[in-house]
C-alpha cells in the first residue's frame, strides 16, 4: 500500500459507514486481514487492489461480509 | 494521536496485511517453459522403454522419468498459476480478452500431463506455456512505457 501505507502504520477503522469508491478498507481474506483501496463496487461485489500497483498482489473480489471496516485515521 | 496509542494498550492493535505473501516483483515464465520442456523429454524417455530388455538400471531410470514428469507438470502449474494470479492484473483483460481462458487450459494440461504419457498433451503444453510466455512479454513491454 505504499506510499499511502508503511509497515508499522497503525489505522482506526470503522464498520458503519458504507464502503464507496477510493477508500480504502481492512477485510478478511483467507483468515488473515488485509488492508486495500476500493476501486470498484458491482453490486454485492468490491473490487480492492493496493496503491502499489508494481508489487500488488491481485485480490478476488470481497463481499460486505468480509469487509471488517473502512480506514478512518492513520496514526 | 495519543489518546489512540492509550486504547492501543487496553485493546491490542491486529495486524493487518496488503498482500498475501512477499510482494518480491520478480515474474519470469522461463521456469514454465524449462518445465514444460522437461515434460516432453521425460514423456520420450518413457515411451522408449522397453520393457522386455530393460535392466535394474533401465528401470530405475523408467521410474526416474515417471518421477520428473509428475514434479515438472506439478511445478509448470505452480509457476503458471504465479503468473495468472499475480503478475496479470484486471487491466491486463483488455490487452488479452483470453487470457483467463488461456492460463485455464494451460494448468488443466498440466494436469493432464501428470496422468497420462501423452506426446500431444505434453506437446500442447508447451504451446500454451510459450503462448503465455508471448502475453507475459507484450504485458511486460506496456508496462514499461
Amino acid at each position: 500500500m505504499l506510499p499511502s501505507f508503511y509497515e508499522g502504520d497503525c489505522v482506526l477503522t470503522f464498520n458503519w459507514v458504507k464502503p464507496k469508491v477510493g477508500d480504502v478498507v481492512v477485510f478478511k481474506s483467507k483468515n488473515i486481514l488485509k488492508i486495500k483501496r476500493i476501486y470498484k463496487i458491482l453490486g454485492t461485489r468490491i473490487m480492492v487492489r493496493g496503491d502499489n500497483r508494481k508489487s500488488s498482489s491481485q485480490e478476488r473480489p470481497i463481499t460486505p461480509k468480509n469487509l471488517v471496516g473502512k480506514v478512518i485515521v492513520k496514526y | 494521536m495519543n489518546v489512540l496509542r492509550l486504547i492501543d494498550r487496553v485493546f491490542p492493535l491486529q495486524t493487518v496485511f496488503a498482500h498475501c505473501d512477499v510482494p518480491c516483483g520478480i515474474y519470469d515464465p522461463k521456469p514454465a517453459q524449462i518445465a514444460s520442456e522437461t515434460v516432453i523429454k521425460m514423456v520420450e524417455k518413457i515411451q522408449a522403454f522397453d520393457n522386455k530388455t530393460a535392466t535394474v538400471a533401465d528401470r530405475n531410470t523408467f521410474v526416474r522419468a515417471v518421477w520428473t514428469k509428475e514434479e515438472h507438470a506439478r511445478k509448470c502449474k505452480e509457476e503458471l498459476l504465479i503468473l495468472w494470479t499475480d503478475f496479470f492484473k484486471p487491466e491486463h483483460l483488455t490487452m488479452f480478452p483470453e487470457l483467463h481462458d488461456t492460463f485455464w487450459k494451460a494448468a488443466k494440461l498440466c494436469s493432464q500431463n501428470k496422468q497420462t504419457v501423452d506426446m500431444k498433451a505434453a506437446q500442447e503444453l508447451k504451446k500454451a506455456v510459450d503462448e503465455i510466455a508471448g502475453m507475459f512479454a507484450k504485458a511486460k513491454a506496456a508496462g514499461q512505457k
